[in-house]
């Protein structure tokens, strides 16, 4: 009969654990659509099957869960939807064309208030910036209307990206008790072909 | 004769504290109620968490996310809801009911354990260990060990695990150490105080145990094990092990923080997060001096406040449950001047009885 030295429980015990938290960090199995939302933080909203076809004229729902709202987001609100982090991407597929001199319009306001007296928020669709907004404390909120860096093409995915220069917790900052990372908010947003 | 005398005393002294501080929490309950505003009336003492609870006891863990909030079951471990589900089965009761009769037959269990083996716990008389376990049972945050929460279980087990440890029954210390760590993400910091505490008290004799495992080391080991079985479970039922981690980061914006920040901004930031920061500050310092003068035993003084410090390195929120919910911060009870402890006792439970008054109200503010 084999006989083992007694050190060999101790380190069976230390091989048990760090094959559990290799499993644990290594193995995912879970439906994509889990994923998306719960693990790469890729999609914002839990809607399983919903399509990523939009209707250009008609506004992306911020107040409600929607397909549309991919990376960095947090839940929708009343109000709007903040922005998580510096970087919140929002992914559709215009059902109809979107030509020269299309817009990009909406509504949008930040986190200011504490160390943190202004923010600047660039707007950039597939990559290239169609507009700048920055806001302080005079202007906590505004109406925007940029023209589209680019026609978009029918069923083609487009990414329209906020990307804010800051992000801080209103709690860090002293100004709520909300603690979580907040950039930009958007309270309205639609593509807009011209009339 | 005198050992079976002194066993019946032991069983009544706790049958006494056990029962009494249930009375008292039923009495301020039936007051609060007939007090509230008929058109703020309400009696529900479910709230919150409970209803996580409630809908795993009943349904399990197959419900998908809140599409509105993301939200999920998994977030919530299954020691506690797993209890109330056998306990309904055995007695045909809604889960409200069945939650609270559950703690408070844990709470007697509880109150006996402390009683048995008070020595373990540095309470030098049975005194000493009364005027614990009233003020752990009486004060305002020991509401949670009697609404249908997962904290009386926690703390039972914690007990147990502890003084099973103490007394070198390592097969109990591992089960009911196994029993935390099902219980709540934070159970796994027990077994982990307790070997601090070897580490620095004995490393000769903590090296030595890992040449030569004997139960010490064995049931260190075994108690995590009810965190790797639900890990386990988490993989069949959803494919991701840390579905758990996952649902409270989108769900409930739990994720890393600097905790510094955290606590300075929660001192400024509100009224809410105030409360937080000072329940945060007043334990650490309760359970540091705790320490020093021997009141609260090493392995409990770090298990109850790297508890809420791991709290705090995401956000504030339930931080006073996650600091004054826990037993250990009470053993300094007993080291009240003798005059002062019979107001500090009741100061506790008017506080309990204020706390009732905004639960059932369902607002949960004083999380």
């Amino acid at each position: 009969m084999i006989s083992f030295p007694r050190y060999a429980e101790s380190l069976a015990w230390a091989a048990f654990y760090v094959g559990c938290v290799t499993f644990a960090v290594t193995q995912n199995t879970s439906p994509p659509e889990y994923r998306a939302v719960f693990v790469k933080h890729t999609a914002a909203d839990w809607l399983p099957n919903a399509s990523r076809d939009y209707v250009p004229g008609r506004p992306i729902p911020v107040g409600d869960p929607s397909p549309f709202f991919a990376r960095g987001w947090w839940r929708p609100e009343p109000g709007g939807r903040w922005g998580k982090g510096r970087l919140n991407t929002i992914i559709l597929r215009p059902t109809s064309d979107l030509p020269a001199g299309s817009k990009i319009v909406g509504r949008a306001d930040a986190l200011i208030g504490g160390r943190q007296p202004n923010q600047a928020i660039a707007v950039r669709i597939d990559g290239k910036e169609a507009g700048r907004l920055t806001f302080d404390a005079r202007q906590r909120s505004q109406d925007f209307a940029f023209e589209l860096p680019a026609a978009i093409a029918a069923g083609s995915e487009v990414e329209i990206a906020f990307e804010a220069a800051f992000e801080a917790t209103p709690l860090a900052l002293g100004v709520d008790q909300d603690s979580r990372e907040l950039g930009v908010r958007l309270q309205a947003l639609m593509l807009k072909p011209p009339a | 004769m005198n050992v079976l005398s002194g066993r019946w005393r032991t069983l009544a002294l706790a049958a006494g504290v056990g029962l009494g501080t249930l009375l008292f929490f039923f009495l301020a309950y039936f007051v609060v109620i007939m007090f509230l505003p008929t058109n703020t009336r309400s009696h529900d003492l479910c709230v919150l968490d409970c209803y996580w609870y409630g809908a795993i006891a009943r349904d399990g863990y197959g419900a998908a996310p809140d599409i509105m909030t993301l939200q999920a079951r998994f977030g919530f471990f299954p020691g506690y809801p797993v209890a109330a589900s056998l306990f309904m089965d055995l007695t045909g009761l809604p889960f409200d009911i069945a939650g609270i009769a559950l703690n408070a037959g844990f709470s007697l269990l509880f109150c006996w354990l402390a009683l048995e083996y008070r020595n373990d716990l540095g309470l030098k008389d049975e005194k000493s260990a009364l005027t614990f376990l009233a003020a752990f049972l009486l004060s305002p945050w020991g509401l949670y060990n009697r609404v249908p929460y997962s904290e009386m279980l926690f703390n039972l087990g914690s007990l147990a695990t502890f003084i099973a440890w103490r007394q070198k029954n390592y097969p109990v210390a591992a089960i009911s150490g196994s029993i935390v760590t099902a219980t709540r993400f934070s159970g796994v910091l027990l077994p982990a105080a307790l070997c601090l505490e070897l580490l620095v008290r004995d490393w000769k004799h903590a090296l030595d145990l890992l040449a030569r495992p004997d139960g010490h080391l064995r049931s260190l080991a075994i108690m995590p094990l009810g965190l790797v079985a639900f890990m386990l479970f988490l993989y069949f039922q959803t494919g991701d092990p840390l579905a758990y981690v996952h649902v409270e980061q989108v769900g409930w914006n739990q994720g890393f923080r600097n905790p510094l920040a955290t606590l300075w901004g929660g001192l400024w930031a509100g009224p809410s997060t105030r409360y937080s920061v000072a329940a945060f500050i007043v334990t650490s310092i309760a359970l540091f001096w705790g320490t020093r003068v021997r009141r609260i035993p090493v392995a409990l003084a770090l298990f109850a406040w790297l508890a809420p410090a791991v709290a705090v390195t995401s956000t504030l929120v339930a931080q006073p449950r996650f600091s004054l919910a826990l037993f250990p911060i009470y053993l300094i009870a007993p080291a009240a001047p003798r005059r002062l402890k019979p107001a500090l006792i009741a100061l506790l439970a008017i506080g309990q009885a204020g706390f009732l008054f905004f639960w059932v109200q369902a607002t949960g503010t004083l999380q």
